[in-house]
């Protein structure tokens, strides 16, 4: 046996996981090595200074301190989903209503047009002054001059006031 | 008694004093770990509660695939691993402040008391242990300081049984050889 196979089985006997007959095997080549005996000791020394360590227990009212934590963070996460929906909520009804937006434009039906009697002559392509132009050209220019004086002369005629 | 796999059903129904019950069971293993890494004691009762309260919110996730007790420690090595992380410049201690330390002791005329004899020298111990890489520092402390079954370190740190037993030989050949270095007042790293 070398000594770092004597090592490694130093150290599974240690853990009580060493066969008997290689323990013997073991125990022979110790009598024998002065290094590995040494070692034995060194780690014997070791393990002893490990378990020697105690932890202090725990500070007072570990459960109560504990269970406000847990409270706390409960509340704090309820928060958090709200926070979190509003932030998903805004983006999200936004983009919603721009849709909905849309489809109303796209989707609704197109209503008829009402237009007036001129506009739908221009629509025609038909001038809606012709005729009227057509009756003026017609007419002669002292016609014409008449018929602007006596209009004129209704719009500023005194209006008859009947006295009782 | 109530069986802890009925106590863990209940905790994770939401029932807070079924989870009270577990937190009294395993509370001084949490806090004797996180002890055992950071050595402080009001550091070590933070990051226990820390430790319980991540507890409380993943238990929706433990599946019951192997004890609580393992998936508690597995939750309580990652913390604190990330803990010793977060400070790493504190993490390990320089293997010259520990030698000088120990050269003072070394100093000082023999105290004639055995029991603080003993004391110093666990001291050293624990200031190895402490300058050791995590891997192995770990490992360690779950093997020789809390006492985890060779199945419990494989669950808890997610190894394979072969490579538990390599990193604990490994772990073990290095502290003591750091151990004798010093003792021997040899300032060098092993």
């Amino acid at each position: 046996m070398n000594c770092r196979t004597a090592e490694r089985w130093l150290l599974r006997r240690h853990d009580r996981r060493l066969s008997p007959d290689k323990e013997q095997e073991l125990d022979t080549h110790l009598r024998v090595c002065p290094v590995c005996s040494t070692r034995e000791d060194g780690y014997r020394a070791l393990f002893a200074d490990l378990g020697r360590e105690t932890a202090p227990p725990p500070r007072p009212l570990f459960w109560e301190r504990l269970e406000a934590r847990i409270v706390e963070k409960e509340r704090e996460n309820g928060w958090g989903l709200v926070r979190l929906f509003c932030r998903r909520a805004i983006p999200v009804s936004l983009a919603l209503s721009a849709l909905v937006l849309a489809a109303v434009l796209l989707f609704s039906p197109a209503r008829e047009a009402q237009f007036s009697s001129s506009e739908s002559l221009l629509l025609r392509d038909d001038n809606p002054l012709v005729e009227t132009r057509i009756l003026l050209d017609n007419n002669k220019l002292e016609d014409k001059n008449m018929m602007l004086i006596f209009a004129s002369a209704e719009d500023y005629a005194p209006r008859q006031v009947k006295l009782p | 008694m109530m069986e802890e796999r009925e106590i863990v059903r209940q905790s994770q129904e939401g029932d807070k004093s079924a989870f009270a019950l577990l937190v009294q069971r395993y509370k001084t293993k949490v806090h004797g770990l996180a002890y055992s890494f950071t050595r402080d004691a009001v550091l070590a009762d933070d990051l226990a509660q820390d430790i319980f309260l991540k507890a409380w919110f993943g238990l929706a996730r433990f599946k019951g695939r192997s004890e609580f007790g393992t998936w508690l420690y597995r939750i309580s090595v990652n913390h604190i691993k990330d803990h010793l992380r977060k400070r790493t410049a504190s993490r390990e201690i320089p293997l010259d402040r520990a030698a000088g330390q120990v050269r003072a002791a070394q100093a000082e005329p023999p105290a004639g008391n055995r029991a603080e004899d003993q004391e110093q020298k666990a001291d050293l111990v624990r200031r190895c242990l402490a300058g050791l890489p995590e891997k192995y520092r770990v490992i360690l402390t779950l093997r020789d300081i809390e006492g985890l079954s060779y199945e419990e370190l494989s669950r808890a740190l997610d190894l394979s049984a072969g490579t538990v037993d390599s990193r604990l030989f490994r772990a073990r050949k290095l502290l003591r050889e750091r151990v004798e270095s010093f003792r021997q007042g040899d300032r060098r790293e092993p």
